[in-house]
């Protein structure tokens, strides 16, 4: 599996970073539908749901997490206890909304006619985990707060430094605005970051002392419909929230527990828990055979994707026809099997099931003899089964891929035995994940990189990746086309006269081939058959989305 | 005769014994945590690279890691502010569970030392293989030993664990993961498995080095002497032979205090434990240098006074030792 503790971002982060592709379908494979229509609602109630969890358990349950904290089993917590203004529908719309089951905005927010300034205005029947209202107090004494730089709250970039004044004029208002004008998804996305923190508990104490502060380990008094019962070293407990205002979850209870890869379906096979939430592909095959177990898959508008990319200030990679010709030489249908067909080919930036998708840039479709071609156009010689190059040097490359991952071990071998069919000798290197990083993002000491990016909602979340110094950016790739068109997509507010941004940017990237899109991976999860309405999401992940689903899960006895 | 207050013979010889012992102790454990410091800072990557995969994640973001953890520091800048703060007892603060290292090892290292405890009354059995192999030498008794000795040797312990899961799951629909927190009863069937495949390599050593000792004692002078006195044979083998070929035994007591304080990173995660070794584990990969620093010193710290022990036991039981 890929990192799994690693990188997911926080509900409210996930709405923010917006990063990719509006929605598309999703084809959901579940093999079965959930709820009987004989059950009633009193027989849904009750039961905990165990669930076995790859990565760990979150340590620390801050709110306003420090990026090292911003892990995906606090993420998961996150959205158990806590609760936001607003929240995207991963179900349905794919879009913001102010849903009825948990948020604490009565409606979306009304926006002013320069486009910068929100304006939201709370319900009136949210209260605390301790039974106290929620004011717009709150939400100031959080912003207050989670701005200051020495907090480190992970979304200082991404949310504090784009908003220009945060004001609670009366206790049911928020008001939002922001320093420009952005396009209405990635702005409701800011505006609507800021979660209240129950003042009356944190005031005075410490933001991150864990020890001076045991809030920070374990929120005593939170917004969600789930309190925290217990965090351990082996798992950690949530149970129903008394004075939760929102629609009562079936569920008493929810227990993360800590597994790890050879034991996370051993758990659902052994009935110890009703859910594997994540397993490596290689899996897959074996969860299908729990005979209790039901298995879903399906294609979320976000998600991971392969690509592989190219260190542009390199030799011989800085030459885009070696760089076509490396594609070239690569059968997207081959990738598959390495994701136990657990993928789609990708040709873009923007997953498939983007709405910002464009198929008129070119694709790069694997064919060999235009591959050997293009080294011969650039004055590349084989000589016996050696490609040389104008200067009669052997040409060699040097591939990483993280062993963290072995699906992109598989990808960096299989390419290695077709890049030698070109009389490429590549140098396969498997690396331990941090040190994969450090020398591909931090040193940029690498030729060809095995890497995996994450699809949001919103096309601007590719700006990291293609923007002349973006922080995914460990290509090198500059293109001032490019970076001129990245801040007027940000902005544009027309959605049509936004995809025409984008699909030039697609296009112009595309083009210049800084990385090979290879592959989309889809969503699969494992559920004991007796956990009912579960429904694979439209939007992606069926947790960690900001969709709260679990609320509408129950146990059949 | 030693008169009442007068001290043990030797006891100035083992007085300075110990204090030079303690003064070198002192100098290694400054040596050993200045090339821990090191050997850390020298790995690939930091607390921070692998955020920088994260998709809201910053450049601005990384930049402001670094500083809040003083990775920007010289190196030898760092090392100063490190080892100065940790000659006074303090280590820093986790990057990830936000609270001072010991803190969390204070948690961690109790389900660690049952782990270690449990598994080291297992490898006693051990003892009683190596003298039934030496007592049986050659015979089918011997060489069942030994096969059992060779083939466990040979199999990798996580892979014994997975097969045990699998067996177990596949059998009685169950295996254990965590500690067990439903009373005594479950408490142990929870440590036996994982106890078990730990204690398994002690089970080994000590077959292997008691039987080979005891083979030793057996054809030495005394135990002959004995056998012709017509001393009953368990009386031999308990007074004479087995008092003698466990003194080396002794020194193994060494090893496992460092095994008992740092606990094992593979069973404890294949079992879900919540001991020192997944802790490490997770400090390691995480590169969350206060915690791994501080484990990496306790487990230092754990060997020499381990060693101590052992060296001080050995003249203790075996009146030919002497400490100059």
């Amino acid at each position: 599996m890929d990192r799994p503790a690693r990188t997911l971002t926080r509900r409210r982060l996930i709405q923010l970073s917006a990063v990719t592709a509006a929605a598309i379908a999703c084809q959901p494979v579940a093999p079965e539908a959930s709820s009987s229509p004989a059950a009633t609602s009193a027989a849904r109630k009750g039961g905990t749901l165990r669930a076995s969890t790859l990565g760990g358990l979150p340590k620390v349950l801050h709110p306003y997490p420090e990026p090292q904290n911003n892990t995906t089993p606090a993420s998961d917590a996150q959205n158990l206890i806590w609760a936001g203004l607003i929240s995207v529908d991963y179900d349905k719309t794919l879009d913001y909304r102010a849903g009825p089951k948990r948020d604490l905005a009565k409606d979306l927010p009304k926006i002013s006619s320069d486009g910068k300034t929100f304006t939201f205005t709370l319900r009136d029947d949210i209260k605390w985990s301790d039974g106290k209202p929620i004011t717009a107090a709150d939400f100031q004494f959080a912003w207050d707060q989670a701005s200051k730089k020495e907090n480190n709250w992970v979304a200082l970039t991404t949310v504090v430094d784009r908003i220009a004044s945060f004001k609670t004029p009366d206790p049911k208002t928020v008001e939002v605005t922001l320093k420009d004008q952005l396009a209405r998804f990635l702005a409701l996305g800011i505006a609507g970051a800021i979660a209240p923190m129950p003042r009356q508990v944190w005031e005075g104490k410490p933001w991150l002392d864990a020890t001076a502060n045991p809030e920070v380990l374990k929120p005593s008094v939170v917004p969600g419909p789930y309190v925290i019962s217990a965090i351990t070293a082996e798992n950690a407990s949530y149970t129903r929230n008394p004075n939760w205002w929102g629609k009562q979850p079936n569920l008493d209870g929810v227990t993360f527990i800590g597994a790890n890869p050879n034991t996370v379906l051993e758990l659902l096979n052994t009935k110890q828990v009703e859910w594997a939430q994540s397993f490596a592909p290689a899996q897959y095959a074996q969860a299908k055979t729990i005979p209790h177990a039901s298995v879903y898959e399906w294609s979320g508008a976000t998600g991971s994707y392969r690509v592989m990319q190219f260190n542009l200030d390199r030799p011989n990679i800085k030459e885009k026809k070696f760089r076509e010709a490396l594609a070239r030489s690569i059968n997207r249908d081959d990738l598959l099997q390495f994701e136990e067909n657990l993928a789609v080919p990708q040709y873009g930036f923007y997953t498939n099931g983007s709405k910002w998708r464009f198929d008129n840039a070119e694709k790069y479709n694997f064919d060999m003899a235009k591959a050997k071609q293009l080294l011969t156009d650039a004055g590349y010689k084989l000589d016996g089964a050696v490609l040389k190059d104008s200067t009669g040097k052997a040409v060699k490359i040097d591939v990483l891929w993280p062993t963290t991952s072995a699906p992109r071990g598989k990808i960096a071998t299989y390419a290695q035995q077709q890049w030698k069919q070109l009389g490429i000798d590549a140098v396969v290197t498997g690396m331990e994940f941090n040190a994969f990083v450090d020398r591909y993002q931090r040193q940029r000491d690498f030729d060809v990189a095995m890497g995996s990016f994450s699809a949001g909602l919103d096309p601007d979340g590719v700006t990291t990746q293609i923007q002349t110094g973006g922080s995914q950016n460990a290509n090198g790739y500059t293109n001032k086309r490019v970076d001129e068109l990245l801040p007027q997509g940000a902005k544009e507010q027309d959605d049509a006269k936004r995809k025409t941004i984008y699909d030039e940017i697609q296009k112009v990237v595309m083009d210049d081939l800084p990385n090979y899109y290879m592959i989309t991976l889809k969503n699969f999860t494992a559920f004991d058959k007796k956990v009912k309405d579960i429904v694979p999401l439209k939007g992606g992940d069926i947790l960690r989305q900001n969709n709260l689903q679990v609320i509408d899960w129950w146990l059949e006895s | 005769m030693w008169g009442r207050g007068d001290p043990p013979p030797h006891f100035g010889t083992m007085r300075n014994f110990l204090i030079r012992r303690l003064i070198q102790s002192v100098i290694l454990l400054f040596v050993l945590m200045s090339f821990t410091f090191l050997l850390t800072r020298m790995t690939p990557g930091g607390p921070e690279a692998a955020l920088a995969e994260a998709p809201n994640v910053q450049q601005a973001d990384l930049d402001r890691i670094r500083e809040r953890f003083g990775l920007n520091d010289p190196l030898p800048i760092a090392y100063a502010k490190w080892m100065s703060n940790a000659i006074r007892g303090d280590f820093g603060r986790s990057y990830h569970y936000l609270r001072p290292p010991f803190d969390v090892i204070g948690e961690r290292i109790w389900p660690t030392i049952q782990l270690g405890l449990v598994a080291y009354v297992i490898a006693l059995v051990g003892i009683l293989l190596g003298m039934i192999a030496a007592y049986h030498r050659g015979k089918a008794a011997d060489l069942v030993i030994r096969v059992f000795t060779v083939v466990g040797d040979a199999t990798p312990h996580w892979w014994m664990g997975l097969v045990i899961i699998v067996i177990l799951a596949s059998t009685v629909g169950w295996f254990p993961q965590g500690q067990g927190r439903g009373g005594v009863l479950d408490w142990f069937q929870h440590i036996i498995v994982p106890a078990t495949i730990l204690g398994l390599g002690g089970v080994i050593l000590y077959t292997r080095f008691v039987r080979s000792q005891v083979l030793e004692v057996l054809s030495q002078d005394h135990v002959r002497t004995a056998r012709s006195k017509g001393l009953d044979e368990r009386h031999v083998a308990r007074w004479h032979v087995l008092r003698n070929a466990l003194i080396p035994v002794v020194t193994l007591l060494g090893s496992f205090l460092p095994f008992l304080i740092s606990g094992a990173a593979i069973t404890e995660s294949i079992f879900n434990w919540p001991g020192m070794g997944r802790l490490f584990l997770e400090a390691a990969t995480t590169r969350d240098y206060p915690l791994l620093l501080a484990i990496l010193t306790l487990g230092t710290v754990a060997t020499m006074v381990g060693t101590l022990i052992a060296d001080i036991m050995y003249g203790a039981v075996d009146p030919r030792i002497r400490y100059s």
